[in-house]
């Protein structure tokens, strides 16, 4: 075939995010500068102002990743890239309250504000130890299998092997396999972490029943390992409980706290 | 009219099946032969300079020149593949850019794009038309046929082959890029190409040194013994060679070479090689020069536990052969299975599969690594699985579901999947078979037709999976393995 134009190679991907994290280092640094300069060079309602509306896009900055996150086919950065920026702009967020604040004379609204957003902030910073501490926790149970969609495949592919084995032989192997592990092989998760031992079964079968045995063993295994990750995946979210309701709280609050100033 | 730039189909009036016939190649085939296999060829009219091969496509059609000239050109090593390139390339910054190099003209009668339907390898070369140009375009099937009716095109493409093929690939090595044609013909004088199976040793430690290899296609991992212990020190990928260290110090081998998949080498007899060194003090030194970066290279992986071990995993699981590999660094990953719902999202199905190999904290899920010789594409019934230009397998709409391909894979990168009615039936229809279609097979394409790319690396929060090429990839599990 005549190629009158190259098609496009697709380039190796060595880490399309190398670049992100300084690039959000600065701007978060330059955001700072900002609103410290700000703090520093104007007069109090200037700066409360000022440093509120630094807040508020900020805010809005951060609450964009979470519909990034679920908007695949886009080409706005890769996620890492708006994850670093999460973190950044989350950072600025709270020293632009801060001085926005000043802690004094802010009345109820207002330190209930400001808990919120030093709650939001240290959830932020109990997600920061979760990204270290996860692939640790992970790595530390030493299994070749890792990714729950992973063992499921595997489970899966288990099953359709032991069935294959099953149907080609006669009914009375198929009721030994059903006596022996019926009960095991019925549980879609967890249940009985022992498997029958292979006896029992027709003589002629021995191999079979071995490499049934086998697998039912490896099914049981698996399911086990379904559990603990599932357990450590479950441990390592725990903080999203904390860190997404304070920041529907925060919207809430700080909707009310604009239109409050905007009207009164 | 063709739709590509002015490519215009001619017809093959009998008038040109004659001139055609008068062509030497041509006449080596009998007229039935040439006739049933020009009724399956296309006469085209290209209307200027344009490329017609690009170097690098995998691309698998002949062409015979029938009026105008075409030039040949290298642009640039491929896929050239070694630690001490890697170790090299860390080390300066000042990369060289290699310009294009014009390695001949073509005429009438004269034919190009052998080289790629007999090998699964790469085009060696670009060829441009300079002006109006009429081609016979020749595709894989004719040419297959035309090999095996006839022993006069035979020998003329084997010929070829070894001439062509050698000394594109000495091009494209900085000790021979600059010698005179002569010198070259000279050089490959009695050379021999050689097909290694995966795992056979092509050069052992201890032997003597009698020939020099330039690699054709493949992937070898050169290996020390050391205290009785096998240590890979590197590995090479076509368009590199070895077996020149014994040859200029007059020393046994110090390595031992195995083919890593199936390899094709050109084997260049020692005294020819002697006599070039003799001749040419400039290659002479360009060659004692990369010696020199490759024991020095191999001196520092054996000093480093870790890079040899590296080294020896992605050998051994078939990670080098890959041209392009999924890579999951657990040290980063928190198991979100965001690239698995990416994956669904953009394709309907996930298509990775988050098991595979791992060394330290690299784990290779089991994703299509394109191979070099993709064991998959053999014996599809229907040809529905194919290797585009770009080295990347594709499975067609017409897959038939019988799972060949899904078998022959030997990293179980494939899967089958059931398929709706509709689906099926158009397969059926397309494949022109009377069985029902239940599945068919599917594979990670590389999220090609998403311009922003691979949508399982662009939506993983913590950059830890990543696609990666073999020299990216060699150096990320050596620098993680430190």
């Amino acid at each position: 075939m005549v190629s009158t134009t190259r098609a496009k190679v697709a380039a190796p991907n060595t880490n399309p995010s190398a670049k992100t994290v300084p690039i959000w280092g600065w701007i978060g640094l330059a955001l700072a500068a900002l609103t410290i300069a700000t703090y520093i060079f104007a007069d109090g309602r200037a700066n409360c102002v000022a440093n509120g509306f630094i807040a508020l896009a900020v805010f809005t900055g951060n609450a964009l990743y979470v519909v990034r996150k679920r908007f695949f086919l886009t080409k706005l950065g890769t996620l890492h890239g708006w994850m670093v920026g999460h973190i950044a702009l989350g950072a600025v967020f709270f020293l632009a309250v801060y001085l926005h604040a000043g802690l004094t004379n802010i009345g109820t609204q207002g330190w209930i504000l400001y808990g919120l957003t030093l709650a939001e902030s240290l959830s932020g910073v109990w997600g920061l130890y979760e990204l270290k501490a996860t692939p640790r926790r992970f790595a530390a149970l030493k299994q070749d299998f890792l990714f729950p969609s992973a063992i499921r495949r595997r489970i899966s592919v288990l099953r359709m092997a032991i069935d294959k084995t099953v149907d080609r032989r006669p009914g009375e192997f198929k009721e030994w396999v059903e006596s022996s592990f019926g009960a095991v092989l019925s549980q879609t998760n967890g249940g009985s972490s022992t498997v029958a031992p292979c006896e029992g079964f027709p003589a002629k079968y021995k191999r079979h029943a071995n490499e049934v045995h086998e697998q039912v063993t490896e099914i049981v295994r698996l399911r086990g390992l379904l559990e603990t990750v599932d357990r450590l995946s479950k441990r390592s979210r725990l903080w999203l409980w904390f860190h997404v309701p304070v920041s529907v709280a925060l919207v809430s609050l700080i909707s009310l706290h604009v239109i409050g100033w905007l009207y009164y | 009219m063709d739709d590509r730039g002015g490519v215009e189909a001619v017809l093959l009036t009998a008038e040109i099946r004659e001139s055609l016939a008068e062509f030497p190649l041509l006449r080596t085939l009998t007229r039935d032969n040439l006739d049933d296999g020009l009724s399956r060829c296309r006469l085209l009219s290209v209307p200027g300079a344009m490329r017609i091969v690009q170097e690098g496509d995998y691309d698998d059609t002949f062409y015979v020149i029938v009026k105008g000239r075409c030039d040949v050109n290298i642009e640039k090593a491929t896929k050239h593949g070694t630690v001490a390139g890697l170790l090299r390339d860390k080390e300066s910054t000042n990369k060289k850019s290699r310009t294009s190099q014009t390695l001949g003209s073509l005429k009438p009668g004269d034919f190009f794009g052998e080289l790629s339907c007999m090998s699964p390898w790469p085009r060696t070369g670009t060829v441009f038309t300079t002006g109006t140009t009429v081609v016979l375009e020749v595709s894989q099937a004719v040419f297959d046929d035309w090999m095996d009716d006839s022993d006069g095109f035979r020998e003329i493409m084997e010929a070829a082959y070894m001439q062509r093929g050698v000394i594109t690939l000495l091009r494209n090595i900085d000790a021979f890029a600059l010698l005179p044609e002569a010198a070259l013909r000279s050089l490959i004088e009695g050379a021999t190409n050689e097909t290694f199976k995966k795992g056979a040793a092509i050069v052992q430690q201890g032997d003597t040194g009698d020939a020099l290899f330039v690699i054709r296609g493949g992937v070898v991992a050169i290996t020390v013994k050391v205290k009785d212990e096998e240590k890979t020190v590197s590995y090479m990928r076509a368009g590199s060679y070895f077996g020149e260290m014994a040859l200029l110090d007059g020393t046994e081998r110090n390595a031992t070479v195995t083919a890593n998949t199936k390899t094709e080498v050109i084997r260049i007899d020692r005294d020819k090689f002697m006599d070039l060194v003799d001749s040419s003090p400039q290659a002479a030194d360009r060659l004692r020069k990369t010696v020199a970066e490759r024991l020095n290279a191999g001196e520092k992986v054996l000093g480093d536990e870790s890079m040899s071990e590296a080294l020896s995993f992605m050998a051994g699981q078939g990670i080098l052969e890959g041209a392009d590999v999924l890579v999951v660094d657990l040290s980063k990953c928190i198991f979100c299975g965001n690239c698995e719902e990416a994956c669904d999202a953009t394709h309907d199905v996930s298509l990775i599969s988050l098991h595979g190999p791992s060394h330290k904290a690299f784990l290779f899920p089991t994703a299509c690594r394109n191979c070099d010789d993709p064991k998959c594409l053999l014996k599809c019934p229907v040809d529905s699985i194919s290797r585009d230009v770009n080295g990347e397998v594709r499975i067609q709409d017409h897959c038939i579901g019988c799972a060949g391909c899904a078998i022959n894979c030997p990293y179980d990168t494939i899967s089958m999947r059931p398929v709706g009615e509709e689906v099926a039936a158009r397969a059926k229809e397309a494949a022109g078979i009377k069985k029902p279609v239940t599945q068919q097979a599917i594979k990670c394409d590389l999220c090609e037709t998403i311009p922003s790319g691979p949508q399982c690396v662009r939506s993983c929060p913590t950059a830890a999976i990543s696609r990666l090429g073999p020299r990216q990839l060699v150096r990320q599990v050596l620098k993680g393995g430190k």
